[in-house]
């Protein structure tokens, strides 16, 4: 079986915007998760052959799990002899305890089981964050052909978010933990999915309301945020986790050719966090409030400052106080689940 | 007379590793060794893409040590403390991987690093070899050790940083792609330590902590070294904690699946020599082959490592029956015992004598107890096949007691099992309760031959029935409390049979229907129960002869 995916590397280029994420979105929410549970997490996901995320995390890190392509275009070659050498020198400066790289597309690692190394998939651990710095648009399926060139499978980014909710369905039914973060980086130029699938009507009211927005790219961005808490709030509850999303992070991501405008233009990037807890039984299923979700601002990161962001005029989006720690102590999952 | 460094070829190491190391896994049984002598605690070893990586807590190496590390057939370790003392494990990997990088760091030094690049002296002997073939090299100009090793060795020194750690991690770099597949089987490489390496019991073992406490208890008492490291197995993230492979469940199968080890039996192996060690075996109770053919029969471990293969040491039981019924270690810790390379077994030497000779009594006192256990286990077997015996002739006695041929048969019988069981009894084969019960049942059997003897006395006689003595019947009793009683016949007799169907018999007819009765309904019949039942078939026949008339 092949496959065959176009993704363009120059999403993967790290600038100051990211490293801020990274720095000051993400790291404090991780050290949270670790300081609560008196346990360091173990990283699976797509932390690119630098590892920057990873080097940045390292104090709040047991374990890395990465998962790597050889290549993402035709032509292209990816050293991931050097993420391994990374990942294996902080190991041996007893900053890791593990690391390892899952060579291949993740769809293909997930679905499949197996990697372009011959490696299995095994997922047993707990105390989990997970990175899915997918950067193109989840809701572009991957194509899986057969040895004769027939394409045999379609996979999308939330077909390997249902694995790895199903994976640590698993391990929390093995008591193996049942606790994690989940950031997922999305591409939000344009929005390629199927709204009518949405059913819940809190989210059904907002598309209502934002379907006046005239600039595509802005639309879309908003169109992605609903759609992906509406369609991942399900998945989680399928699988039995409470779900808590705290503030998208919306940044501009490098330059691509804008092939209607003949310009440069920036990508548009969104950072969903997550906060997964396996529901126990007898408590309360935890519904967050849509609204103040779906209206509430975008957190946006600069090269300097996170602040609160709204890049469409005509509709009201509401303010918030961005302090990420003021966010993590005040989330339903801080108070309640983690505890 | 003078020697000089091309009189040493480089091509020596590339032989001898060759031939010491033919398993790729053999170079992480050399790498593990090194970190037990270390006195390590933990050792993990990390199988990844084309990567092997094993850490260990152990004391580390300073600077000297690490120099001499590189030393080809020269070791400072003691064969009395450690496992390696050949100097040569270093390069076990030699033909397995392009690099060989280790780091190491004492409590007191900083750490440092040394580079074995393998690929490169691998390549510079290929070279050479193609030079020969072609006639391009003089004898002078062929690679001696030292330029090779020289050549393609490099000592680094780091900072705390880079390896902050007391311990020493070993790197096996750019692993040949022909190996990867065997080492990156989580069994096979598992399997390969399990029987290996000097690792704790099972939890899943139950008599594993008896057997450590045993083998730790003898080896202090001898002032000898025995130590257990933990060791972590990690193949592409797939990490589990090993253990020496013995399981309870590797005595049971689907057949016998209530087999299970018996206490182990432990000898200490002692010698005009010395103490050389001690062994244990675990037998199963079924008296069975185990059916864990990787783990049955016996090893011989030294310093925890293994010498040789079980099936080496079938031929000092004389046969495998009994071999197979054990799983068990001959665990050799004289220090002069010393493993060969490839560690199939030990150095040729006197001790080495010695040793087998002690090892082979040992497999006779092995084979001895399995043999008393299968003695034992056969006369309860028989002990219990003689009670029922005696049980089914004393529900039976009464009803043959007219019956001489039937009499004698089970006198014949009864005297038989009661001269058995004597023999059993006297030969000591029954232990505990089986010997009183033995006892009770050839009284019991004593009893009910003199009731046959008094039957058989009045039917010669043709006296009235005697007063038979209670005494079979209330042991009969004791044995099997819910013996079930014939149920009442509507008919006692052929003649009854007769009368009840409401025919008229004549005085002679009568004398002749009791001797058919008596030849041939009553003597067939195994009990008074199947003659009842034989006379109420005998009776339905008849009726419905008349009915269908």
């Amino acid at each position: 079986m092949t496959s065959t995916q176009t993704s363009p590397s120059s999403f993967f280029t790290d600038h100051a915007r990211k490293d801020l994420i990274r720095r000051l979105w993400c790291k404090p929410l991780i050290k949270s998760l670790s300081d609560t549970l008196k346990k360091k997490l173990i990283y699976i996901g797509l932390p690119d052959i630098e590892a920057l995320d990873v080097l940045e995390w390292i104090d709040y890190l047991d374990k890395v799990i990465a998962f790597q392509c050889s290549s993402y275009k035709k032509g292209e070659v990816i050293d991931v002899a050097k993420l391994d050498g990374l990942l294996q020198s902080l190991e041996r400066q007893d900053k890791l305890k593990s690391g390892f790289v899952y060579q291949g597309w993740m769809e293909d690692i997930m679905m499949g089981g197996i990697s372009e190394r011959g490696q299995t998939y095994s997922q047993t651990d707990f105390l989990k964050v997970y990175n899915l710095d997918f950067c193109s648009n989840i809701l572009v399926p991957r194509q899986i052909y057969n040895e004769r060139g027939k394409i045999i499978q379609y996979i999308t980014k939330l077909d390997v978010i249902d694995k790895f909710l199903e994976y640590e369905l698993v391990a929390s039914n093995q008591g193996k933990g049942e606790k994690f973060i989940m950031y997922i980086t999305v591409n939000t130029n344009s929005f390629e999915g199927d709204l009518s699938e949405i059913k819940d009507s809190c989210v059904r009211k907002y598309l209502k309301k934002i379907s006046d927005i005239k600039k595509p790219e802005v639309l879309a961005t908003r169109q992605l945020k609903a759609y992906c808490f509406a369609m991942l709030s399900e998945r989680f509850k399928k699988y039995d986790f409470q779900v808590e999303f705290l503030p998208p992070v919306f940044y501009y991501g490098t330059n691509y050719p804008n092939k209607e405008t003949r310009k440069l233009q920036p990508h548009r990037m969104m950072t969903f966090t997550i906060l997964g807890s396996r529901r126990k039984a007898e408590e309360p299923l935890f519904n967050q409030d849509c609204q103040t979700f779906l209206n509430n601002k975008f957190i946006f990161a600069t090269d300097k400052v996170i602040s609160c962001f709204n890049d469409e005029k005509f509709i009201t989006e509401n303010d918030f106080d961005p302090d990420i720690q003021k966010i993590i102590e005040g989330s339903y999952s801080f108070q309640k689940l983690w505890k | 007379m003078k020697l000089t460094r091309h009189d040493i070829g480089g091509e020596l190491i590339s032989i001898i590793t060759k031939g010491m190391y033919a398993d790729p896994k053999d170079a992480l049984r050399e790498y593990v060794q090194n970190g037990v002598d270390a006195l390590a605690e933990t050792i993990s070893i990390k199988i990844r893409h084309n990567t092997i990586s094993i850490t260990d807590d152990g004391h580390g190496m300073d600077k000297i040590i690490m120099r001499k590390a590189i030393r080809v057939g020269i070791s400072d370790k003691n064969p009395k403390k450690s496992v390696g003392f050949m100097g040569i494990g270093i390069y076990s990997s030699l033909h397995l991987c392009d690099k060989l990088v280790i780091y190491s760091k004492t409590k007191s030094e900083k750490p440092h690093q040394l580079t074995l690049n393998f690929a490169d002296i691998r390549f510079d002997l290929e070279n050479q070899k193609d030079q020969k073939i072609d006639s391009l090299s003089e004898l002078e100009q062929q690679i001696d050790l030292q330029t090779l090793l020289e050549n393609n060795i490099e000592f680094t020194e780091l900072e705390d940083f880079e390896f902050p750690k007391t311990g020493t991690r070993i790197e096996m770099l750019g692993l040949d792609s022909n190996f990867f597949g065997t080492l990156s089987k989580y069994e096979e490489v598992s399997e390969y330590l399990e029987r290996v390496v000097p690792l704790p019991f099972s939890p899943e073992f139950s008599h594993g902590p008896k057997i450590q406490k045993y083998i730790l208890d003898v080896c202090r008492k001898h002032n000898a070294v025995f130590r257990t490291i933990d060791l972590l197995l990690d193949i592409n993230g797939n990490e589990q904690r090993l253990y020496r492979p013995y399981k309870d469940s590797d005595y049971r199968d689907k057949s016998h699946p209530d087999d299970f080890p018996l206490e182990p039996k432990f000898y200490e192996l002692n010698s005009a020599e010395g103490f050389l060690g001690l062994a244990w075996g675990c037998l199963n109770n079924g008296r069975r082959t185990i059916p864990n053919g990787k783990v049955r029969g016996f090893i011989i471990k030294k310093h925890g490592f293994t010498i040789g293969k079980r099936e080496d040491l079938i031929i000092h039981y004389g046969r495998p029956t009994y071999f197979n019924r054990y799983v068990g270690e001959f665990i050799a810790v004289h220090p002069k015992l010393l493993p060969n390379g490839p560690r199939t077994d030990f150095e040729h030497s006197s001790i080495r004598t010695t040793f087998y000779g002690v090892l082979q009594q040992t497999a006779i006192k092995f084979n001895k107890v399995a043999d008393e256990y299968q003695e034992h286990q056969k006369a309860e077997e028989d002990l219990f096949s003689a009670i029922e015996k005696y049980n089914e002739i004393t529900a039976q006695i009464e009803f043959f007691q007219d019956n001489g041929d039937k009499l004698l048969d089970f006198f014949q019988t009864l005297n038989t099992i009661s001269i058995t069981l004597k023999k059993k009894l006297d030969a000591e084969k029954l232990v505990g309760g089986n010997n009183d019960k033995a006892v009770e049942t050839i009284k019991g059997i004593n009893g009910l031959l003199e009731d046959i003897k008094s039957y058989l006395d009045i039917k010669k006689n043709k006296k009235k029935k005697p007063t038979v003595r209670n005494n079979s019947n209330t042991i009969a009793k004791i044995i099997t409390p819910n013996s079930v009683k014939p149920s009442e016949p509507s008919a006692e007799n052929l003649i009854e049979v007769i009368q009840m169907i409401g025919l008229e018999l004549s005085s002679d007819l009568k004398t002749i229907i009791n001797i058919i009765d008596e030849k041939f309904i009553k003597s067939l019949s195994l009990s008074r129960e199947d003659y009842i039942k034989k006379l109420n078939d005998l009776r339905e026949d008849i009726e419905e002869i008349y009915e269908s008339e």
